[in-house]
């Protein structure tokens, strides 16, 4: 009997370690993560795409945002441009992020245009406000519509983009992150 | 450092092994109950005196038995002590002997018996023994008187009366075996640390070899807790990290989901190097066990005395001679 609860104990002790002997690799990926985005050889200041991959439905609705990440230097107005697949997915809307309207307390100039598989997004603090950002903030919000099952990536173009200064100098962008749309 | 662990746990369990190697005896000596005449008591006295210039053995008279066993709070009747062997093993104990050597002379249905014994201080077991009837004796006597004719008449003796001769004499001792066995103390501290040694009747480490897979145990069970909850709170803070875009929550959740992951592989490593702990004690425990384990002795009674024959000698021996 005392042999047989040792043995019962034996094979749970065996159980519980070499279920716990597993060790976990971290990944730590996350666009606006400036240490992230060095580790995939992104320096800021960087243009990222949020989330980096989108699951999605034939039909269904999803939203990649466009983020700012460590301008480190005061911003009056971006320019991004973006590509992606026309016969995978359709923009449906465009709308402002919470970095240039401060969460709604001030309207920036906000355009957009969208054309065969570009979106061309501007934002800019019009002259007589006099307002600047220069911290890492979200910038605008894309709403695409999945069309067909498939994998395409939603890129962002790193030269034609800018960013601009109040004095209206242009900072060299230093990296761009894209996201990977999987629609099943 | 772990070298030197073993080294000293190796030197350890060698010194405890080696002590166990070379026996010592100690020989009731009950004269008063002796059937030897008082004629021939110094014949008897002096076959005793070469016995006791012996190494390892120590002669206990009727006096020294009585006070050991007044110690030992024994209430029976001395002579009892020949038939019963947990309390023989008791005193034995008592004495510091690893065996105890007794005699006893009584009679039965077949006639006069002569018994002696010898018991195990550790396992109170009986791992000797050797019988004469005299009976035996007496007929040995009436073979003698035959092959004495033969021999006066000048011829040889015929072969079956030497064959009977050699059939009457009493046969040797059983070798000596312990009913403890040291493959018995292994399994069973192989089964639960310590069990060998509670059955070899090594308390300390009996007590010690359990107490150290214990703490083992907790500390391997609290690492296993400590595992799980940084696993959990790992995932959470991951989880959160790749669901946030506020950069301050980031780099909060980055910080913690990080402080988890290290506490996990370091719960891990201490599991790993516990369990391998627990595993090198345990082996070390029945392999102890198996070492301290009663045996026979190989020299239970040291080097032989000048010009004296070995005790261990068969009575058929003393009796041709």
């Amino acid at each position: 009997m005392k042999s047989q609860k040792s043995i019962y104990l034996f094979i749970f002790l065996t159980l519980l370690i070499s279920q716990s002997c597993e060790t976990f690799e971290l990944e730590l990926d996350n666009p606006i993560d400036t240490i992230a985005n060095e580790e995939a050889d992104v320096f800021p200041p960087a243009l990222t795409l949020y989330p980096l991959t989108i699951e999605a439905s034939v039909n269904e609705q999803f939203t990649v945002s466009l983020f700012i990440v460590k301008p480190d230097t005061t911003l009056a107005g971006i320019h991004a441009r973006l590509y992606y697949d026309v016969s995978n997915m359709v923009p449906d809307t465009i709308t402002p992020g919470i970095l240039f309207t401060n969460d709604g307390v001030v309207t920036p100039l906000f355009t957009n245009d969208i054309s065969e598989g570009q979106i061309d997004i501007n934002v800019f603090y019009l002259g007589d406000q006099f307002s600047y950002v220069d911290q890492t903030g979200h910038v605008a919000d894309i709403y695409f519509s999945a069309l067909t099952a498939s994998t395409s990536d939603i890129t962002i173009d790193s030269t034609e983009s800018e960013l601009v200064t109040p004095a209206d100098q242009v900072i060299p962008l230093k990296g761009v992150r894209g996201s990977t749309v999987i629609i099943q | 450092m772990q070298k030197l662990v073993f080294v000293i746990i190796f030197i350890s369990v060698s010194f405890s092994y080696a002590d166990e190697i070379i026996g010592s005896l100690a020989i009731l000596n009950f004269q008063e109950s002796s059937v030897i005449s008082n004629d021939k008591f110094k014949e008897y006295s002096r076959g005793i005196d070469d016995i006791s210039k012996m190494d390892n053995i120590t002669i206990l008279d009727s006096i020294q038995i009585v006070e050991a066993l007044n110690t030992l709070d024994y209430t029976k009747n001395i002579h009892e002590l020949f038939n019963s062997p947990d309390d023989a093993g008791k005193l034995g104990k008592y004495l510091h002997v690893d065996y105890l050597m007794m005699g006893n002379v009584n009679l039965d249905s077949i006639g006069f018996h002569l018994s002696s014994k010898i018991i195990s201080s550790r396992s109170s077991s009986v791992v000797s023994v050797i019988d004469v009837y005299l009976e035996d004796v007496f007929s040995l006597i009436s073979l003698e008187s035959q092959i004495a004719m033969w021999e006066l008449l000048g011829k040889n003796t015929p072969g079956f009366l030497k064959q009977e001769r050699i059939n009457a004499l009493p046969k040797n001792g059983e070798l000596i075996v312990e009913a403890k066995t040291p493959l018995g103390a292994m399994w069973r501290s192989a089964v639960l640390p310590g069990w060998g040694q509670f059955y070899s009747e090594k308390r300390n480490t009996g007590i010690a070899f359990p107490s150290l897979e214990g703490l083992l145990a907790s500390l391997l069970l609290y690492n296993v807790s400590k595992y799980n909850t940084s696993v959990e709170n790992m995932n959470k803070f991951s989880s959160l990290y790749h669901s946030s875009t506020n950069e301050e929550d980031i780099i909060n959740y980055r910080n913690g989901s990080k402080m988890y992951w290290k506490q996990h592989i370091d719960a891990n490593n201490a599991m790993i190097l516990l369990a391998k702990s627990a595993g090198v004690i345990w082996a070390i425990n029945a392999i102890h066990a198996y070492m301290i384990a009663p045996r026979p002795k190989a020299n239970l009674y040291g080097p032989d005395p000048p010009d004296s024959p070995s005790i261990i000698k068969s009575v058929s021996e003393f009796l041709s001679e």
